[in-house]
């Protein structure tokens, strides 16, 4: 079981754990922006709001002893993602098409080492395809697939997260997986 | 009770709504691969290579510089030492303002029940009428006999010279 982390305290000690705390859920929470919003600046952004976010909570006199800081900071996280994603429809003129550059930053991060090499770059392949694809897909149906696909969540969890249930995650995720089939198809059937 | 067997091997299709858990028909696919080693082995090779993109993911997230996160931190310090009143202080400057904002475009705005009524046009008394008419009757009657008719006026006052005779 996760660590409880105790809220409600005054501010210099808050920000002590709070700093300590934030430092060890730093990168997988700006990962997790950056898979949601593939776009560095971005989840620059949505991790500092997120922080921003989870200090005020902790902050207010009626916050209580979380159980589970690490699935909190990352619904916290998902949720500031999915307000970007749904105020970026409106943002037509941030939009930039995914270049070939895009896909050389990936892939750039791909360090090749035989024999693992090829695989590393078809899954890289993969990746940059689907990242392209995800376009298509509403926040939701977005962060419903990408919580799938990448971090293996179950439908049950995704739900908690989200806060939605069980058959609404799935409706999303079967939307999502029936916009993706096409690139899902290719890049699992034929990219080797 | 009755068993549920397919007949056929899952499609690749199949096997990916297995994967994503959107599959149709859980309660015929899941037996299915239980008791299918083929099936199985394929739907493994899929999971493998989503793996696969989750471990790609997994290298871009150490590719994460500490300097890049540590500019990240400064930068949430920078936010949380912000006093709040700084941005609270604004909000009701903004409410106020566009409040007004909503009140003038309100009121400026000309209400169509206080449109000013358009005068109706101007109607000619009905005595004025009358008026008209007698004068314009009473002057025909005065004035000449129309021209047409004369040649006619002329006939009687011969014949009526001639009676006198």
């Amino acid at each position: 079981m996760a660590t409880p982390l105790v809220t409600a305290r005054p501010a210099a000690a808050a920000v002590t754990d709070f700093g300590a705390w934030m430092v060890s859920e730093q990168r997988r929470v700006f990962a997790l922006c950056h898979r949601l919003l593939q776009d560095a600046d971005e989840a620059d952004s949505a991790t500092q709001d997120t922080f921003l976010k989870a200090y005020q909570a902790m902050r207010k006199e009626d916050a209580r002893e979380l159980d589970d800081p690490a699935r909190w900071i990352t619904r916290i996280a998902v949720n500031s993602c999915l307000d970007r994603l749904r105020s970026r429809k409106w943002q037509f003129w941030r939009r930039r098409p995914r270049t070939t550059q895009d896909e050389g930053v990936t892939l750039s991060l791909i360090r090749s080492s035989a024999p693992e090499a090829e695989d590393r770059y078809f899954a890289a392949q993969i990746s940059s395809r689907l990242e392209a694809a995800l376009d298509r897909l509403s926040a939701r149906q977005r962060a419903v697939f990408t919580l799938r696909h990448y971090d293996d969540l179950s439908l049950d969890e995704i739900g908690e997260l989200l806060g939605l249930d069980v058959g609404t995650v799935k409706a999303h995720m079967f939307r999502a997986v029936s916009k993706l089939r096409g690139e899902l198809r290719d890049l699992y059937e034929g990219s080797r | 009770m009755k068993q549920h067997h397919l007949s056929h091997h899952l499609s690749n299709d199949e096997l990916l709504d297995r994967m994503y858990l959107v599959e149709s028909a859980p309660h015929l696919a899941v037996p299915h691969l239980n008791d299918c080693e083929e099936c199985s082995s394929r739907l493994q090779g899929l999971e493998r290579k989503r793996a696969e993109v989750g471990s790609a993911a997994a290298a871009a997230e150490s590719g994460i510089s500490n300097e890049f996160l540590a500019a990240q931190r400064r930068a949430i310090y920078a936010r949380l030492d912000q006093p709040a009143s700084v941005r609270a202080r604004w909000a009701p400057a903004a409410l106020a303002a566009v409040f007004l904002l909503v009140m003038g475009v309100f009121l400026v705005r000309p209400h169509p029940q206080y449109h000013q009524v358009r005068p109706p046009d101007p109607v000619v008394a009905v005595d004025s009428i009358n008026e008209q008419l007698f004068s314009d009757l009473y002057s025909m009657e005065q004035s000449l006999e129309p021209q047409a008719a004369a040649p006619i006026h002329a006939l009687f006052e011969v014949s009526g010279g001639d009676v006198e005779q």
